[in-house]
């Protein structure tokens, strides 16, 4: 299938001005069913086979000539409708894309976006330029090093601003269950694992722990011993246990043969 | 079976219940009484099932097939009917030159002629005997043993004196030679007639190979004994003289001087009881055969550890008398199993003390106890024969003795452990000396040895060798180094090679010239700085004064003891310089009691070590392998670990410190050193506790690396964590900032708290300690089911975090005590460790626990050895471990403490065989993982497995070929050179931004220059900065799919990248499929000048050029 067939457009970019191998970028409006007000397909485009390298910023200087971007979400190419989340807080950790990817490119007017889907470069397009410089490499693991540095006070500050949250809501929730557990308007209780008579935790190792115990009891209740046929059969297995076990080291022996392991020398 | 598979076809119709009663009926069929007979056997005579059916295997393996017999016999038989017809026209006078045609005479040495009259005669008799006759021949070997008796004519009265004796043995052999090449055509022998010595050089055997396709592995062995009555069997008891002085030394002599020659009567009288000794042994071993199995698998056992071979050697004669001894003592009876034979005589070999007691197969008389009595005083080891006149081991060497013992010992050791199955280990693995021995000094000087028999040897050893100065040689530094080394070795053995001189019949005899001598230290004694002598005046101080000569001193000890005492180092001295405290110690006596220079001998041991010591730690005023840096930083890190455990005013105790580094399992490669901060100055700036870098300025030179030195703490059990994930690691960054706080105002150290850890200097060097935290995990692995209940479910985080939270600091604190019993155990991992990085083989491919997992494994289950005390020892035997393809039959089982039980190794294994495609490709058990597959579950995969092995075998066959050449590491070296074949792209970093540049093999250590002092810490330095590392990390995140990196991270200068097989391939055009691609012709490839692109953009500023390699 060509690229054109599936309505991908493409364009040549290359990372620096000299010295630098251009990447074919495909490119096309942005059209779903159900449609997010982050994304509108009047505005978005949907960029593909983007370097693991690229950010929002190297997106925008892309498209400079077409017109302003307002926003790009990154995604994984092999999940293209799951886009990336951006950091709240010094807790929230991003996973980086791995590998290439994908973007949904929102312009600011549909014109922009028109522009850029008749947009043919003869040339490749430059990313990094005078008023642009992506950081990679050495400098970036530096700065990264910097980042990693929070200052102590900073840190504090918000792990108090977080804990304090939590407790609200927890107690929020502690409160709206003891209003729960009293009559309501139309007189309705509503039954919790708290009170005299708790009942069973949900949870999964209770439930096993039971239906071991449950087996147990009833293996306790058949008798081993008792039939005729039962001792023969305990025999027979301890036979065929035998057997296996025999069957099981001449599969090894063989195994070790095919790999000439009994030449002694 | 068959009918009833018919019958089941033919009730297609019939309801399936009743078909799976009758399958069933089928499958246990009632078992025959053979069955029943052999379950059972199996249960009370044989170690296990399994040990049972590899013995049954090795043995058709050896055993020689019938109908190769049946040819190997009308051969045999030819050759007996030409050899006892044989006529040969040869008179000989006294003193007169021995000529005959196409042969050159055996000779050791030169010598005049005969001095004794000799005409050839046609042999008494000719027959079979040894191992061919008992039908025990070991297929792969393929010698039949074959004797010619000389008749009685042949020999005069006193023949038996000075050497007469086997000069008339060689010539009548080599008018056999003669004979048999004329006719070698008739009797279908091989023209290349060789000669051979085996055990003995005096008595040359005669070598002939069949030429017929089906019988190439056979040879006959041809020996010459004397007839029963040509000489009187007292002539030569061990307490006589029949080596004259006079003759010997050509002088004319006191007649009163007697000096007793007992090995040359020994080597006259065993030819001459030989055939009433074997009319026994064939009898007892023809009446059982499972007396032959046992006798077979001795051999083998025997052979792989080349004791059976060469000059001294516990022979196969010797070991098949002592079978007959056991039996006549009644230790053996016919109705044993061969396994039950094989134990018994390893029992018995370990009980008996040949050495002090000496053994006999001669019925018992008055006089037997005083005839002991003079074999006692004349041999080392004594097993007298039959008749009661010789010692069958006269020429078995004393050590080789000792050899036999202790590895008989570790024999019933190895089938006493029930645990595993030790078939491989006894009969399968052959014992290198290499492998086997932590030091192995070799002589391969002719001069040397006749220059010191010469010089040094005493009379009676000069006439009982005559001019065999080889032997000698081995008698006398044997009885030096085991005099000298005492406590200190465990073992001292000699290795002979090649064990057998061959050479063809018209060639002059070779000499042997290759002698190693191979060292087991004990640990206890081995690396005492002094040897501690006598109390000073008494009479055996100055013995020992005269045995050190002036490396004696005089010393006062604490307990008020002045003793004489011999001071090999100083207690200050690194771990390395003590290990070499034995070569320091054989260097010196060889010196002064042979003059034997350095220089005439090799030593083999250490020097592989370099590549983890050399320069690089002197480079930092730090000398020795690595371990005393590590203790540096455990003391240190003790320290730490109580003022931690110490503090006051926080929310939860701390319970435990533990660490997680490989520092603590010793095994660190280079662990970091304090001073090596102070190399960086510019282009950093101050962050609050911290330095950083200044990111405006251009980075040209990245401060050297230093690793965060892990460990986690944990605290006492509270049930107030909160259950949300988010909420306890908001905590515990609360819980490091705190400890941050506390640390800093209460004891001044440097420290700063981090989302997830705490980073704190101390002493320079820099700890990250971590919380571990049971209700993190559970919290990680929390999920509500579709029925609402709660579950705890495996992810990847969870099992990350109970990987390094959990188990590593159990496993950590194993291999800790680990260390303890074996103290090589650091260094020897370093040493592994550092050959998979150089070969590009880093932490992502081959994890460091891995390394240090099987280093445990092969300490703990050494065999056939045991383990050993020097590193360079342990790195050949891991590389001979992964060179084998037995990674992938069987599991490791790294038994710590004994902990598993047989049971459930049994399972393990039970389980590992029927899933074994579905496990990943290394296996290691440990008590603290069952499934054995925790550290190994991801990497190393098949393929890199695969090239490891392919690797290990290489890197052993260079040890191999050139240790024993001098300067041997230059030419070793290069196994820790990466080869640059092999790769689709190069990436070629530079290398002043890589932060271990200092460590490369081929580093250039002038460059550097050299740091005496630890500084003064302001601010915490740059720590875990390796760009390289950073960019490693980037490559394989993004590019996994196409490509493999491999890189050195010990300072390598260059990526290796592999484009995986089905990267360049055309593929459809699809979203999914757009990943650095290019439209080609409707199709998408690879835009591989565009990915290369990328490793230098993301690379900027350490790569300095990628290169596409053109002839991979």
């Amino acid at each position: 299938m060509k690229a054109s067939s599936l309505g991908f457009s493409s364009l040549e970019a290359q990372f620096k001005e000299t010295g630098s191998v251009p990447h074919q970028i495909f490119y096309k409006q942005h059209k779903v069913r159900d449609e997010s007000n982050d994304r509108p397909s009047d505005l978005t485009l949907f960029v593909c086979n983007i370097p693991p390298y690229y950010n929002e910023e190297c997106m925008k200087q892309l498209f400079r000539t077409c017109g302003v971007v307002k926003s790009v979400y990154f995604a994984s190419v092999e999940s293209p409708t799951e886009i990336q989340e951006k950091p709240k807080s010094l807790f929230d950790e991003v996973e980086e894309i791995e590998g290439y990817k994908v973007a949904y490119v929102v312009f600011t007017s549909a014109n922009d976006l028109q522009k850029a889907l008749s947009w043919k470069p003869t040339k490749p397009v430059v990313i990094s330029n005078d008023e642009f410089s992506l950081m990679t490499g050495l400098k970036k693991w530096c700065q990264e090093y910097n980042d990693s540095f929070i200052l102590p006070s900073d840190l504090d500050k918000e792990i108090s601003k977080f804990m304090s949250n939590y407790d609200n809501t927890v107690k929020e929730s502690e409160i709206s269950v003891k209003q729960s557990a009293e009559p309501n308007e139309e007189g309705w209780v509503t039954v919790t694992k708290r009170g005299r008579n708790p009942g069973f935790a949900r949870k999964h190792s209770v439930k096993s722990n039971i239906m071991k115990t449950i087996q147990r009891k009833k293996r306790k209740k058949t008798l081993l011993n008792f039939y005729t046929f039962q001792i023969k059969e305990s025999k027979m297995n301890h036979l065929t246990k035998l057997r296996e076990k025999f069957e099981e080291d001449k599969k090894k022996i063989e195994a070790l043969k095919s790999k000439r392991k009994f030449k002694p020398f | 079976m068959k009918p009833l598979q018919v019958d089941a076809e033919n009730n297609l119709d019939q309801p399936a219940k009743k078909k799976r009663k009758k399958f069933n009926h089928q499958k246990i069929a009632p078992p025959t009484a053979e069955e029943i007979n052999r379950l059972r056997e199996t249960e009370n005579v044989f170690h296990s099932n399994l040990f049972r059916m590899q013995i049954d295997e090795i043995l058709s393996e050896v055993r020689i097939k019938d109908h190769t017999r049946s040819n190997l016999t009308s051969w045999i038989e030819r050759i007996k009917n030409f050899l006892s017809n044989v006529e040969f026209d040869l008179n000989v006078s006294k003193n007169e030159a021995v000529d005959i045609p196409y042969i050159v005479m055996p000779m050791k040495s030169k010598t005049k002629g005969v001095e004794a009259k000799f005409s050839f005669m046609k042999p008494k008799s000719v027959g079979i005997f040894g191992s061919f006759n008992a039908d025990c021949v070991l297929k792969s070997i393929g010698e039949i043993d074959l004797f010619v008796e000389i008749p009685k004519q042949c020999f005069q009265k006193e023949d038996y004196l000075n050497d007469k004796y086997f000069k008339k043995r060689n010539i009548y052999l080599s008018c056999l030679a003669s004979q048999l090449l004329e006719e070698a055509d008739n009797l279908s022998v091989n023209s290349n007639l060789e000669f051979c010595i085996k055990s003995n050089v005096d008595k040359p055997l005669l070598r002939l190979k069949s030429t017929q396709e089906k019988l190439h592995k056979y040879s006959i062995i041809v020996h010459v004994i004397p007839e029963v009555e040509s000489f009187k069997e007292l002539r030569f008891n061990p307490t006589l003289n029949n080596v004259r002085h006079g003759w010997f030394f050509d002088t004319v002599t006191d007649s009163k001087l007697n000096f007793p020659t007992p090995l040359y009567n020994a080597l006259i009288c065993q030819d001459l009881v030989a055939l009433r000794n074997e009319v026994i042994r064939k009898e007892k071993f023809d009446a059982n055969s499972n007396f032959k199995d046992a006798f077979m698998l001795l051999k083998i056992w025997l052979r792989q550890r080349k004791l059976c071979e060469g000059l001294g050697s516990f022979s196969g004669y010797i070991l098949s008398m002592f079978l007959i001894y056991l039996l006549k003592k009644q230790k053996l009876n016919q109705f044993m199993s061969s396994y039950q034979i094989i134990r018994i005589v390893w029992i018995s070999l370990d009980k008996t003390d040949w050495h002090t007691e000496g053994i006999s197969l001669a019925t018992e008389n008055e006089s037997s106890s005083a005839e002991m009595q003079n074999f006692k005083s004349q041999y080392d080891v004594v097993f007298v024969d039959v008749t009661g006149a010789v010692n069958l081991a006269a020429s078995l060497a004393l050590s080789n003795y000792l050899r036999v013992k202790r590895e008989s010992k570790y024999a019933v050791q190895c089938l006493d452990n029930s645990k595993s199955n030790s078939f491989t280990a006894l009969f399968m693995t052959p014992v290198l000396p290499l492998h086997n021995y932590d030091y192995i000094f070799q002589f391969s000087k002719l001069s040397v040895f006749r220059k010191t028999v010469k010089n040094f040897a005493d009379i009676a050893t000069k006439l009982d060798f005559r001019n065999d100065y080889f032997s000698s040689f081995i008698k006398m530094i044997m009885n030096l180094l085991a005099k000298t080394l005492n406590q200190r070795a465990s073992s001292i053995d000699y290795i002979v090679e090649p064990s057998v001189l061959m050479w063809p019949v018209n060639e002059k005899m070779p000499k042997h010239e290759n002698l190693l001598i191979g060292i087991k230290v004990d640990p206890t004694h081995a690396y005492n700085i002094i040897e501690k002598g006598p109390i000073i005046h008494s009479s055996e101080a100055a013995e020992f004064r005269k045995f050190w000569d002036s490396k004696s001193e005089l010393r006062r000890f604490r307990d008020g003891t002045t003793c004489e005492t011999v001071c090999w180092a100083k207690s200050t001295d690194s771990h390395r310089k003590k290990r070499s405290i034995i070569c320091d110690i054989v260097e010196y006596i060889l010196d002064l009691k042979f003059q034997i220079k350095r220089e005439s001998y090799l030593f083999v041991g250490n020097q592989l070590e370099a590549v983890i010591f050399d320069d690089y730690n002197k480079l930092f005023n730090c000398e020795g392998t690595g371990e005393e840096a590590i203790f540096k930083i455990l003391a240190s890190f003790n320290e730490l670990s109580t003022t931690i455990r110490l503090l006051k005013d926080i929310p939860l105790e701390i319970t435990t410190v533990q660490g997680t580094s490989a520092v603590f399992r010793y095994s660190e490669l280079f662990p970091t050193l304090p001073n090596i901060h102070s190399s960086v100055k510019k282009t950093l700036s101050n962050k609050d506790t911290a330095l950083v870098f200044q990111t405006d300025s251009e980075i040209k030179l990245v401060p050297l690396y230093i690793p965060p030195i892990e460990a986690v703490i944990q605290l006492s059990v509270s049930s107030k964590w909160p259950a949300d994930l988010d909420a306890i690691r908001h905590l515990q960054a609360g819980f490091y900032t705190k400890l941050a706080s506390l640390l800093s105002s209460r004891f001044k150290m440097l420290c700063h708290p981090f989302k997830d850890h705490i980073d704190i200097l101390k002493d320079g060097y820099v700890f990250r300690i971590r919380i571990s935290n049971s209700s993190e995990i559970s919290a990680v692995k929390r999920e509500l089911a579709s029925d609402g209940t709660i579950q705890y479910c495996d992810n990847a985080e969870s099992l990350r975090l109970e990987k390094y939270m959990m188990q590593l600091p159990v496993l950590t604190s194993a291999i800790h005590g680990l260390h303890q019993q074996y103290i090589s155990f650091g260094t020897s991992c370093a040493m592994c460790k550092r050959w998979l990085r150089c070969q590009l083989l880093d932490e992502f491919y081959f994890p460091d626990v891995c390394v240090d997992l099987l280093m445990c494994y092969l300490f703990l289950n050494a065999r056939p050895y045991t383990p050993s005390h020097q590193p360079q020892t342990m790195f050949i035997r891991f590389l001979e471990l992964l060179s084998s393809p037995g990674w992938f039959l069987e599991p490791f089982i790294v038994n710590f403490n004994d902990e598993l039980t047989r049971e459930e190794i049994l399972e393990i294994d039970s389980v590992v065989s029927k899933n074994r495609d579905a496990l990943p490709a290394l296996i290691i058990v440990t008590p603290f993982d069952r499934s054995g597959s925790t550290w190994t579950s991801q990497q190393p995969s098949l393929t890199i497995m695969d090239r490891i092995t392919q690797l290990a075998k290489a890197a052993l066959q260079i040890i191999r070929s050139s240790i024993f050449e001098i300067d041997s590491f230059n030419t070793m070296k290069v196994i820790f050179r990466p080869p640059l074949k092999g790769y689709d792209i190069i990436i070629w970093l530079q290398a002043t931004t890589n932060a271990l540049r200092w460590v490369a093999v081929d580093a250039n250590l002038n460059s550097f220059h050299l740091v005496k002092n630890t500084p003064i810490f302001e601010k915490l330095p740059i720590v875990d900065f390796q760009p390289s590392k950073l960019f490693m990390e980037e490559l394989r995140k993004h590019y996994n799919e196409f490509c493999l990196f491999f890189y050195d991270f010990y300072g390598g200068d260059f990526i290796g990248v592999v484009l995986k097989p089905d990267a360049k391939s055309p593929k459809e055009f699809k979203v999914s499929n757009l990943k650095c691609g290019g439209v080609n012709k409707s199709k998408l490839t690879l835009n591989l000048d565009a990915m290369m692109d990328d490793f230098r953009t993301l690379g900027n500023g350490i790569v300095s050029r990628v290169e596409y390699n053109e002839n991979k």
